[in-house]
């Protein structure tokens, strides 16, 4: 592949995908030196968001706050709401919101196919950051985000365990351990390749794909243990208490009000001191009764309100709460100045579901707001195309990917970008 | 096109192969755009033409040779193209070697789990060997299928991993010298653990009173040989009455629960399991006693089982209805509790030397004398062998050999390079796949296959032996093997994870009800898993009793504990025991259809889904998926204010003609069980006021009144159903979907089994003696 010339979907999907090792696409990143540090953050939540709520009325710059919106008004300017987007291929309800980040039908993707959004981010970066992306779930759920070999990949759910994950130095005799474990683990790969290759001379046609499926995971799995070993003889950053105390203080899985902040203020520091660049956060689907003012029915039956003004209004209560969390994570992004701008400036904050309207389970018109990124933001943006048809989300995220460094066209099948809009 | 006429003479002798490369083009042209890789209509691709299996050839011919594909509004072939293509599909899916997906078979989660447990002679206590390993992706097949079964590098280093966390468990000796049984004792007030809040440390006593387990630090560290252990506990019910309003347990005497617990890394979870509850007498000591296995590193733990789950909000709750003055707080708690006076760990009971790990893997009763080399290179060999499953050649072992001695020279320790040894055995592919050549499976193949299939573990010794003298082969020693085997109670496995699989009953609990709200007796008694002990009890009855498999269309029994009968609204003597029960005549329940498991399932906790009952039914059960609906179709808006019945709006939605064909089979189906609620217990209307509900309709032409009614005429389709059936069984015991050949072998199978009422034992071994079994 010509690193100079822009690869086609096709090349790109193969790339990202199980024919090629992991040196994380670089072929792919054709610029030496990338002009800004840029990084991405995804916000999900599991059961959409009641669009009556949540759309504003009238479009442009000026646009009047629809009910759920009122705490982001103060970023006016610095975020676009998108209305008539969504993933022209997805139809399945619930398992949409596992499709968000890619727009690819999960149950019939081969391994590489579904490579979500975030992780062609993380791919390129490799271990460029300590942890290629971190994913962060609040009241459990599935996420979003699949590999580029098809693994859907696992979330924290406890902000305690993710400020030791990022902050906290391992003793000294467990850094050797695992030090010796990750330099143990390459010669173990290397042996089972010779255990493979032998098997390789006596398989019919099919069954070398199956194969080969496996020698692929072993040449990939040694550029991982790479990063890893590169990774474990740099010391943690660390953070004073002043800025950010773990605490000890208990909490419940639904105590939205503690997990919220807490774990957004935690994004902030992985991002502030480069311990990560990809991070997606999703709010789960569940059917319990998340421990906020105002809720007393279970999540999943809220959803379904047959629109008993009682279901809507607690609905909104946790609506109101997930975009009042997003304002005021991108209001702590703005605050440090990083060099010539704020840390927002090279951050695209997304926040969307995989589902829109969940009383009717529709994937159709999906809740979407991007902020930040240095890119130019609309208000209120109509997208829907002169055709009559919504705008495949795709493209917004060909245009944040391209915004991110990396050459591409189009990503999992986009049929353009929102370059013209944005940029 | 001139090019592909010229070659129909010599059609009979055209090798797949070559059918492929004429096929492929003309899926390229007329079927990828709406098939491939951007659209995925009916959920069908067909852009990679080797990932296409037997059963969706099968379907391709269908489509082709009966001109259904493409969509008329589509660019056509010509009629002579489409006979030709016809012909070679009709030739692809006949052809086992195009039509078989991959025989190498990855080992799905379970499986590892259980052949990691047999090869190390793990008990299947605390560790699960699977316990970091990915979930298995699979859609639209059985766990066991081999296409869907994909490796990563993310998953091929947890295997990594975990083989040698595994190895660890189980060779776990610091020292070669058997130890002595001991007895040690524990201070009670140095326990830590459960909510330091609703704790009050006594100088030689701890009282508990919230929730959450207490334990000593200290007894992980004197556990250092795995083995039972005997726990001696004083303990005692305390302080019921300290409040002027009762406090649970508001009857009965207060309890504490015993159990055991191993930690993982930082930031891992521990694995935790509850052994046994005990009585207490109020104020009064008592001694209990309980005998549990440990792992090296585990520990015990008691908890206060049926006091305030949370205190705080009992006392908050307590001062707002003024039953409490304002100045009690949460904070000096002293409601119930359990106090604890002693605490010792006896052990290692009976112990067992060396121990059973260490004969398993190094398979001596003795421990092995690690100095001699040709100690080791036998050592090596049997665990690769054992490891593989199969006889191994010499060239196999020489890369072990080495690496064992690199190992040896790094850490001087042949015990610690044995373990590294090991661990890389377990991340081969031979380790990790099962593998199956084309055709008649040769002994150790069908040995694998057997024991897969039943016990979803490795072969045992016996079955082992039998393929390599190759007796195994011999139909009275096959036969007399698949009895063993089903008799074995490892066939439980195949009982709960076909049934779970083939029934949908995973899908319990991903869409629970409110836990308040008019479904919160789904909260009570255990209800979720009473519902799934039903089913799988009732499976498991159909099968070791060899009654008709009609039994799970309709029948006049279920099995029911206290929880179940109570929802059922069925009389019932008894406790949390499950026991069969024989059912009035014209009961609503009856054959899967009137379980909870199935009626719950297939509703998403707020409401039931009557479309998804019916789509369930034709699918699961009878095994005649309707197709997905068009793509543009809305969903139905529900109303929950109105009087718009669910019944009233499929016939609406009935009347688009797009929709009606599929709709008149499924929504029938689905209204008749409108009388189960959204987990399974009878109403007769929606609302209080609303009106009835009416179950009548009309499926294939027959109309009925009552679903006893209906289900008399799915028994009638019994035949149906066994095809069905037995085709799901080949499914899941050959790891892969269908070709023509195998549906004609079903169908014989299900024509042989109409004579003995379709009975389920012996379907079974049918199946089992057949080809479907024995081949690939």
């Amino acid at each position: 592949m010509n690193p100079r010339s822009s690869p086609s979907r096709r090349q790109f999907l193969k790339g990202a995908g199980v024919t090629i090792a992991l040196p994380f696409l670089e072929s792919l990143s054709a610029a030496p030196a990338r002009p800004a540090t840029k990084r991405m953050v995804f916000v999900s939540t599991g059961l959409g968001m009641n669009p009556s709520t949540f759309f504003p009325r009238n479009f442009g710059t000026d646009f009047a706050p629809s009910p759920v919106l009122p705490s982001l008004m103060k970023h006016r300017g610095d975020f676009t709401v998108f209305s008539h987007m969504d993933h022209p291929n997805i139809f399945n309800k619930h398992r949409g919101i596992q499709s968000l980040l890619n727009g690819v039908l999960n149950t019939n993707a081969k391994p590489g196919e579904n490579v979500s959004v975030d992780q062609v981010a993380a791919a390129h970066l490799g271990y460029t950051t300590r942890f290629p992306s971190l994913h962060i779930s609040l009241g459990a759920g599935h996420n979003a985000s699949f590999t580029p070999s098809g693994i859907q990949l696992r979330q924290e759910s406890s902000p305690q365990d993710l400020f030791k994950k990022l902050f906290v130095r391992d003793s000294a005799a467990a850094q050797k351990a695992r030090a010796l474990e990750l330099e143990e683990q390459g010669s173990v790969l290397d042996l089972i390749r010779a255990q493979a290759r032998r098997l390789e001379r006596s398989v019919s046609r099919t069954d070398k794909e199956k194969l080969e499926e496996y020698l692929t995971a072993i040449r990939e799995a040694e550029d991982r243990l790479q990063g890893m070993r590169k990774w474990q003889k740099i010391e943690k950053p660390k953070i004073a208490k002043d800025v950010y105390d773990p605490g000890e203080r208990g909490h419940g899985s639904l105590d939205y009000d503690f997990l919220g902040p807490n774990s957004f203020d935690l994004i902030a520091l992985a991002l502030q001191s480069d311990s990560s660049r990809i991070v997606t956060v999703n709010f789960g689907m569940h059917n319990r009764v998340i421990e906020l003012d105002g809720v007393s029915s279970g999540y999943h039956s809220l959803s379904h309100h047959g629109r008993r003004e009682d279901k809507v209004r607690q609905l909104q209560v946790i609506e109101s709460f997930y975009i009042e969390q997003f304002s005021r994570f991108i209001g702590k992004l703005k605050s440090p100045a990083s060099g010539s701008g704020s840390l927002l400036d090279d951050t695209m904050v997304f926040f969307g579901s995989g589902i829109s309207d969940a009383s009717r389970h529709s994937n159709r018109n999906l809740p979407v707001i991007l902020a930040g990124g240095g890119l130019k933001h609309k208000g209120h943006f109509n997208a829907q195309q002169p055709n009559g048809r919504q705008t495949p989300l795709n493209n917004l995220f060909t245009t944040m990917l391209q915004n991110f460094g990396i050459k591409t066209k189009s990503f999992n099948g986009a049929s353009g970008d929102l370059n013209h809009i944005l940029t | 096109m001139k090019s592909l006429l010229a070659l129909l003479p010599t059609l009979p002798f055209v090798q797949a192969e070559e059918s492929f490369a004429l096929v492929k083009p003309f899926l390229t042209t007329y079927c990828v755009e709406c098939h491939g890789p951007n659209k995925q209509k009916g959920e069908v691709r067909l852009d990679d033409i080797h990932a296409i299996d037997g059963a969706l050839w099968a379907n391709i011919y269908d489509q082709i040779q009966h001109s259904e594909m493409p969509p008329e509004d589509e660019k056509q072939p010509s009629q002579e193209k489409r006979a030709l293509i016809a012909k070679l599909v009709d030739q692809i899916s006949r052809d086992d070697s195009f039509s078989i997906s991959t025989g190498y078979r990855r080992l799905n989660r379970s499986e590892y789990s259980n052949t990691v447990r047999e090869l190390l002679g793990l008990k299947s206590e605390l560790y699960d060997p699977a316990a970091r390993i990915f979930e298995d992706e699979i859609d639209h097949a059985f766990d066991t299928n081999a296409h869907e079964l994909v490796i990563s590098n993310e998953l091929l280093l947890e295997y990594l991993d975990s083989a040698e966390r595994s190895l660890r468990t189980a060779l776990y000796l610091d020292s070669f010298d058997p130890p002595s049984t001991k007895t040690t004792s524990f201070n009670p007030s140095k326990f830590k653990g459960g909510n330091q809040r609703y704790t009050t440390y006594k100088k030689k006593s701890v009282v508990f009173r919230g929730p959450g387990t207490l334990f000593s630090k200290e007894a992980s560290q004197k556990i250092t040989v795995a083995g039972n252990y005997r726990i001696t506990v004083s303990a005692a019910g305390v302080d019921r009455d300290n409040y002027p309003i009762k406090m649970p347990p508001i009857s009965g005497p207060i309890k504490v629960s015993v159990g055991s617990r191993l930690d993982g890394r930082i930031g891992e979870e521990s694995n935790s399991r509850h052994i046994k509850t005990f009585d207490l007498k109020d104020e009064e000591f008592e001694t209990i006693e309980i005998e549990m296995w440990l792992e090296k590193g585990a520990y015990p733990w008691v908890r206060f089982a049926n006091g305030a789950g949370k205190p705080a909000a009992t006392i908050r709750s307590g001062i707002r209805r003024k039953k409490l003055k304002p100045s009690e707080t949460p904070k000096n708690y002293r409601g119930p509790g359990v106090e604890i006076a002693s605490f010792t760990i006896e052990g290692p009971l009976d112990l067992e030397w060396p121990p059973a790990t260490y004969k398993t893997i190094f398979h001596t009763d003795e421990i092995p004398d690690f100095d001699k080399a040709k100690v080791r290179a036998d050592l090596i060999k049997k665990f690769v062998t054992r490891a593989y499953r199969r006889p191994v050649k010499e060239a196999e072992l020489q890369d072990y050999q080495i690496y064992l001695n690199q190992q040896h020279r790094k850490t001087e320790s042949w015990h610690e390079a044995f373990i590294k040894t090991f661990a890389a055995v377990m991340s081969s592919p031979d380790f990790l796949y099962i593998k199956e050549p084309i055709g008649e499976l040769p002994p150790f193949a069908l040995a694998n296959r057997l024991s897969y299939f039943l016990w979803s573990a490795m072969p045992d010794l016996e079955l082992f032996k039998l393929a390599y003298t190759e007796d195994l082969l011999k139909p009275e020693v096959y036969a007399a093997q698949i009895d063993r085997l089903i008799e074995d109670p490892r066939s439980s496995e195949f009982v709960n994870r076909f049934a779970t699989q083939w029934l949908s009953l995973d899908v319990l609990g991903t869409m629970r009800p409110g836990t308040k709200g008019p479904y919160k007796a789904y909260y009570k008694g255990r209800y979720e898993s009473a519902i799934r002990t039903e089913t799988l009890t009732y499976f498991r009855h159909i099968l070791f009793e060899n009654q008709p498999i009609g039994d799970f269309l309709d029948s006049d029994y279920t099995f029911l504990n206290n929880t179940l009968a109570q929802a059922y609204d069925i009389p019932f003597k008894g406790d949390a025991a499950f026991k069969k029960v024989t059912l009035p005549e014209d009961s609503i329940r009856g054959g899967l259809l009137g379980h909870g498991s199935i009626l719950s399932l297939t509703s998403n906790g707020v409401e039931t889904l009557p479309v998804t009952r019916g789509h369930w039914v034709l699918d699961e059960l009878l095994g005649i998926p309707p197709p997905p609906p068009p793509e543009e179709v809305p969903a139905l808006v529900p109303d929950l204010t109105g009087v718009d019945t669910p019944r009233a709006q499929l016939v609406r939605h009935r009347e688009d003609p797009s929709c009606f064909e599929c709709h008149k089979q499924m929504d029938p189906i689905g209204l008749a069980l409108e009388n189960f609620d959204v987990i399974g217990r009878y109403r007769e209307k929606y609302e209080k006021r609303g009106p009835k509900i009416d179950p009548a309709g009309e499926i294939k032409g027959r109309t009925f009144k009552t679903l006893p009614e209906l289900r008399k005429l799915l028994r009638a389709r019994e035949h149906e159903f066994a095809i069905s059936l037995t085709s799901k069984i080949a499914e899941y015991a050959k790891g892969r979907k269908l070709n023509r050949n195998d549906l004609e072998l079903v169908d014989q199978i299900a024509t042989q089994s109409k004579a003995d009422n379709y009975r389920f034992k012996s379907l079974l071994r049918r199946i089992l003696m057949s080809k479907l079994m024995r081949n690939r």
